[in-house]
């Protein structure tokens, strides 16, 4: 990487870092996760400061530091100014920011999932009564992270599975069947055949048919399990936003 | 870090860095220069120093009803600062992050009504929700006799959802206040060449007549 570089990417966290200046957290495609100083990004007439806020997706011009980057110029590409009007959409796209950015590491570009972060951002930003937009994504982020969960065979021995066993485990990351079932000694999910056929369509990537869906809130509550449990189990992470997303969901 | 946990360096020395460095804005280096600082200076100096460091969090309480600081005086009875005490304008509360912007708005001069400081916004991405805010408090506050609640959260996202949030708590009540927000769009002495797309859009939305 040369001395000074640009990266295409979404602004996921802002902290303050001396007088007047601030550490912006960047998702880029380019580049991985990018952390980088704005210098007195906090005074009114700072000419970075509006395209620098949270959720929207820039072209930064950075210079590399010895400790953390400088960011010279940034321009926006879409502010996502709708979400931003909408406390569910900002705690939606909040989440899913987060969440890319824990399975991020500087210097590590995932185009693919950069490029689903942002569809998604725009997919929640027209699609306001979407239910099941959260759940397409967190399926294709663990998949893009390595951990494909496993709904179409037993994640355990691949054998098929019977009409009757709908057990799903979050730490093995797929469902059992009832051989491996009577093996396994973590916590299981049992699951209704709907929430079933929804997990087997995204296996089978029929994401824009399921965007469609409005399924029961009992089904809803057992899908957020499951993902739940398996971000918590594979990924081994908490985030801040989820308690966020979960109060203003119930509200 | 690496310095820090040198053993060359004295364990009282190595303290007052990792204390320094506990500080919005301080980094490892400030820190040293600080504590290097610190060591040159006479021991009244010193004294006067940590006496004023200690008196803040002994000495300052929150006013129990719109959580401005205040000072803690053993003579008065009620925890109230000089603003919800004074004679101000009790019809309106202005809602703010912090105690710093009070500061800012009374020194404008401009607004002669109540205040609420929140102590920070709503940020999902920091892990801060609704209930790490005065916002209950805030709630308990509207009564009939307040006509006008003013947003003067920040213009970022954190701000804009804390004012939404609250904005849909006020709605559910019986008798609401006018609701108003501090005006977005271009600060005095802006180029428009440099503005961005939001700034723009609010400037837009909120343009005054001009006759």
């Amino acid at each position: 990487m040369t001395k000074n570089y640009f990266a295409t990417g979404i602004i996921s966290k802002s902290s303050n870092f001396g007088e007047a200046n601030s550490i912006f957290h960047l998702i880029t495609r380019e580049h991985g996760l990018v952390r980088a100083v704005a210098k007195s990004v906090r005074k009114p007439r700072s000419k970075l400061k509006g395209h620098l806020e949270i959720l929207n997706q820039v072209t930064a011009y950075l210079r590399k530091g010895k400790n953390l980057d400088l960011i010279t110029q940034v321009e926006s590409i879409n502010s996502f100014n709708l979400i931003k009007k909408n406390l569910k959409l900002i705690a939606k796209a909040c989440y899913i920011t987060e969440l890319t950015e824990s399975v991020l590491s500087e210097n590590q570009p995932n185009t693919k999932l950069f490029d689903l972060l942002v569809s998604s951002l725009k997919l929640i930003e027209t699609h306001k009564k979407e239910l099941l937009l959260i759940h397409c994504f967190e399926f294709q982020l663990l998949t893009l992270s390595g951990f494909k969960l496993v709904f179409l065979e037993c994640v355990n021995c691949e054998k098929e599975i019977s009409k009757n066993s709908h057990v799903f485990s979050p730490s093995q990351g797929g469902i059992l069947c009832s051989d491996c079932k009577k093996l396994e000694n973590t916590k299981l999910i049992n699951l209704n055949i709907m929430t079933l056929k929804i997990l087997r369509n995204m296996s089978r990537e029929n994401f824009s048919s399921l965007i469609e869906l409005s399924p029961p809130k009992n089904i809803l509550q057992e899908l957020s399990r499951v993902f739940d449990e398996s971000i918590r189990e594979l990924l081994g992470v908490n985030l801040n936003s989820q308690k966020f997303y979960q109060t203003i969901m119930k509200h | 870090m690496e310095s820090i946990n040198n053993k060359i360096i004295p364990k009282p020395i190595r303290n007052l860095i990792l204390a320094f460095s506990s500080l919005p804005g301080v980094g490892p280096k400030t820190a040293q220069r600080l504590t290097y600082f610190v060591t040159q200076k006479s021991s009244e100096e010193i004294e006067t120093l940590s006496q004023a460091l200690t008196s803040v969090k002994q000495n300052i309480v929150f006013c129990e009803i719109c959580f401005y600081i205040m000072e803690n005086t053993d003579t008065k009875n009620s925890r109230l600062c000089l603003i919800c005490e004074g004679d101000r304008n009790k019809n309106e509360i202005c809602i703010v992050e912090n105690p710093l912007d009070v500061i800012v708005i009374e020194n404008s001069g401009i607004y002669d009504g109540l205040y609420h400081v929140l102590h920070g916004a709503i940020s999902p991405m920091n892990g801060l929700g609704p209930n790490n805010l005065k916002i209950e408090s805030l709630m308990k506050r509207i009564t009939n006799d307040i006509h006008e609640i003013i947003f003067a959260t920040n213009p970022t996202m954190e701000g804009e959802a804390t004012a939404m949030y609250i904005q849909e708590l006020l709605s559910e009540l019986k008798t609401k206040p006018t609701i108003t927000m501090l005006a977005r769009g271009l600060p005095t002495g802006a180029d428009l060449e440099y503005s961005d797309f939001s700034t723009l859009s609010h400037a837009f939305e909120n343009r005054s007549s001009f006759n």
